[in-house]
């Protein structure tokens, strides 16, 4: 390949790289270290601990998966506005209008997948044993991952704001109502008074604070939106930079020894 | 034409069965001419007697694909284009299948007429021998096994060209009937674990390759016949349950490996051998061996997304309508374990206290399994209760229960056959009574009493029992080595967890057998 070992030699790729062509030893260790992207990995791994038939690749999946949300997701935005005038009619535009119609495709397969991937990963985790010490606490930040996962797709599904988002998601927020103490509906619910007032009503209970209404509503569509779009996003990025770092500290993919 | 075969369908079935083809094909080959040596099983020692494939084969095969592959797009032009397409995959398939099979027969009967081998003489394994990792039985016969699966290439192939052909094969009514009739929340649910049970038992049988190529073929035959049903393929090919289906897939086939690591890795130890992930201690370089790995997977998935975008458009209903809920109004579909739970317990047990006791306890595994066995390699034997409880919870717990909800409860929630029509004026009896009832009306015959606490008596009295006497013996008994061991404060939470965990089953039960409605039933705290 000399085109590419000339274009390795000039000022621009060294500007870049920081790095040789990685075709020795000695440039492929040097690859792992100087390259932002790369520097997640260490330089050498465990042969079995990289075996398809042993990880699933499944963590990796999931956090590929994560990716082509936020990219995919990005690009939704750009078309997408969460009101009720036009959050409806926006998603319908999308495959007529949009050229490569299938934004919304990509992404919301990819959601689905996601979820399924992260399940299998935890899967994986739990059948090795991988969550033995010293990745407790991985583990425990993969739960809360789990959780996140699902939060998202979850928020997600309302966005369209069809028949089918609108009634799932009553049917989810509605356990909200059933919340033991902070629920209109949920046992204990009369007990919180202030003055002989009832203070846990349908306009302030937990399904309320969800929705910010006494149904799936307008607020809730903006709720929902900000929380998919932003908060959760950038709550689940955080963690996945920390499961990786633990990954890492915990001395790498498990193995056995 | 009959209502569960139009033309469309014919044409989707065609293709399904040619894929079922393919894969049967390409494991005639592989048992044929593959160099098969099992995990761990070293080839030093092995004289190398795979046969070669003729070597017409290879290049017949691929340029038959190839223009296969080449003729689908061209189906705007031609006007029969797919189906030449379908003809020439068909072709490939045929000729893979009966070759591999025809192969082995006339190499098996090259082998007897020129008596035993020499490496067999002195008891050395050749490589035209399975040789079975430790712990999986005898060899295999790879003769029998590439004339078995050349057989089923070529039956799938016929089944494809019926429908091809217009052919309207489905599946007998009476078997539906019979399907339907024995399908039910109890019959599933049960049948799942004792499927699981199953497994657990008997995984040295199921850990072998062919009893999962044998259950995977069934699996392949029968979900192909259902999707001869009007109602089935209504239900499965939602595009929202697509993945569904996908995901039973995957989960069947991760659960099948890990369980033959394991079962490999187990017969191992027990013969002092190490386990398969301590095979390859060596340390590789990240680049190339982990990233071009990753960039592969990259590309792979974002092909099979894009296919997947084009294929299978996003669905979208009718605008949303405050008044107008639909029948049945389904949670989105990772949630569906939780609203099948909605049969048997309150929202506040079902929606909050539930997801929450899912979360915490999944938290608490590391901490309270204080087995420090079977960490990093797959093993049952090391852990079994962990292992078991883990898989009931996720398996069948989760993903089962997801199953039913999306694919067997229809309008009012209510159970319908897999090719049942979901009829929304069905009417299922409910008749489901309290314990109260049951003890005060039924068994002791009298009113009940006015005042709750005495009404509730016996539910009070069998949670207690439930939810304190029985930790506190199960600590004496089954656990006290585990109390001693991890102590008390470990012991009391997996008791109480697990016993929680045990509850949903129970409650199941209780419904099934006494329709018991309410343990407890106070306004607004019903358990
Ligand atoms: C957004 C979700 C998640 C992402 C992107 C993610 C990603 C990853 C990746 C890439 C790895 C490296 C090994 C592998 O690929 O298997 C890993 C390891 C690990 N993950 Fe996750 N994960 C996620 C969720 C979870 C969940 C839900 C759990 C468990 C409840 C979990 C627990 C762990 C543990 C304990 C390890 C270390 C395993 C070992 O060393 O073998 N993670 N994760």
């Amino acid at each position: 390949m000399p085109i590419l070992e000339r274009l390795a030699k000039t000022q621009a790729w060294k500007s870049l790289f920081r790095h040789p062509m990685p075709t020795d030893r000695r440039s492929r260790v040097q690859v792992m270290l100087s390259n932002f992207f790369l520097h997640v990995h260490p330089v050498s791994v465990r042969k079995q601990g990289i075996a398809l038939s042993y990880t699933w690749c499944m963590g990796g999946a999931t956090f590929f998966l994560f990716l082509v949300e936020v990219v995919t997701g990005v690009l939704l935005m750009f078309y997408y506005r969460p009101t009720l005038e036009h959050a409806y009619n926006d998603v319908l535009a999308l495959r007529d209008v949009t050229t490569l119609g299938v934004l919304r495709e990509l992404h919301r397969w990819a959601a689905h997948a996601m979820v399924i991937a992260v399940w299998l990963h935890m899967y994986r985790v739990f059948l090795t044993g991988s969550y033995k010490p010293p990745r407790e606490f991985n583990w425990v930040i993969g739960v809360m991952l789990l959780v996140l996962t699902l939060l998202l797709s979850f928020t997600g599904y309302l966005l369209p704001w069809d028949q089918l988002a609108v009634w799932a998601i009553t049917v989810g927020s509605n356990m909200a109502s059933a919340t033991p103490g902070l629920g209109v509906e949920g046992p204990g619910s009369g007990f919180l008074t202030l003055n002989g007032v009832k203070l846990i009503t349908p306009t302030s209970d937990a399904r309320y604070a969800m929705l910010g209404g006494a149904s799936v509503g307008e607020a809730a569509l903006n709720r929902f939106y900000v929380l998919h779009c932003v908060a959760i996003p950038l709550a689940a990025s955080l963690l996945i930079m920390v499961h990786f770092w633990r990954v890492r500290k915990d001395g790498g993919i498990s193995g056995p020894l | 034409m009959h209502e569960d075969a139009n033309p469309d369908v014919l044409a989707g079935l065609a293709w399904y069965y040619l894929l079922a083809s393919t894969l049967n094909a390409a494991a005639a080959c592989r048992f044929a001419y593959h160099e098969m040596v099992s995990e761990g099983a070293s080839r030093e020692g092995c004289s190398p007697r795979t046969r070669r494939p003729p070597a017409w084969l290879a290049p017949t095969s691929i340029a038959l694909y190839a223009l296969a592959l080449g003729a689908a797009p061209l189906r705007g032009l031609l006007p029969g284009g797919l189906t030449l397409a379908y003809g020439l995959v068909a072709l490939a398939n045929g000729l893979l299948a009966l070759a591999a099979g025809a192969d082995s027969a006339h190499f098996a009967e090259v082998r007897a007429s020129s008596g035993v081998h020499a490496d067999e003489r002195e008891g050395r394994p050749t490589l035209d021998d399975h040789i079975p990792a430790v712990g999986l039985g005898g060899p295999i016969n790879r003769t029998l096994w590439s004339l078995v699966a050349a057989v089923i290439a070529v039956v799938y192939l016929a089944i494809g060209l019926t429908y091809l052909f217009n052919g309207t094969l489905v599946l007998p009514g009476f078997v539906r009937a019979a399907v339907d009739s024995a399908a039910g929340p109890t019959s599933f649910f049960l049948g799942a674990t004792l499927l699981l049970a199953g497994l657990f038992a008997f995984r040295r049988a199921f850990a072998s390759g062919l009893v999962a190529f044998g259950i995977a073929n069934g699996a392949i035959l029968a979900f192909g016949l259902s999707l001869t049903d009007a109602d089935f393929r209504e239900i499965v090919a939602r595009p929202d349950n697509v993945p569904i289906v996908g995901m039973i897939v995957l989960v069947a086939a991760f659960t099948w490996l890990a369980l033959r690591r394991a079962v490999i890795n187990d017969a191992r130890r027990e013969a002092g051998l190490p386990v398969l992930e301590e095979l390859e201690p060596d340390k590789v370089l990240t680049w190339p061996d982990l990233v071009y790995v990753e960039l592969i997977c990259m590309v792979a998935l974002t092909l099979f997304l894009i296919a997947w975008a084009v294929a299978l458009p996003a669905p979208l209903e009718q605008p949303a309508r405050a008044t107008e809920a639909p029948n049945p109004s389904k949670a989105p579909w990772y949630f569906l374990g939780l609203q099948e739970m909605l049969v048997y317990f309150d929202p506040w047990l079902a929606g909050v206290a539930l997801p929450v006791l899912i979360i915490v306890g999944l938290c608490a595994i590391p901490y309270l399994d204080t087995n420090k066995d079977g960490a990093g390699y797959y093993t049952i034997a090391s852990r079994p209760f962990a292992y078991a409880v883990f898989q009931f919870g996720f398996l069948v717990l989760w993903i089962v229960l997801i199953v039913l909800g999306t694919f067997l409860r229809g309008p009012n929630w209510n159970f319908y056959g897999p090719y049942e029509r979901w009829d929304p004026h069905k009417v299922v009896p409910l008749n489901n009574v309290d314990l109260s009832d049951l003890v005060w009306v039924r068994a002791l015959g009298r009113a009940k009493p006015s005042w709750a606490l005495v009404r509730e008596l016996p539910g009070l009295t069998l949670l207690a029992l439930y939810l304190v006497a029985l930790p506190t013996l199960l600590l004496r008994t089954a656990f006290k080595d585990y109390a001693a061991r991890s102590g008390r404060t470990r012991a009391v939470v997996t008791v109480v967890l697990l016993l929680l965990m045990a509850g949903l089953p129970l409650k199941m039960i209780l419904r099934w057998t006494l329709n018991l409605k309410y343990l407890i039933a106070v306004p607004g705290f019903n358990i």
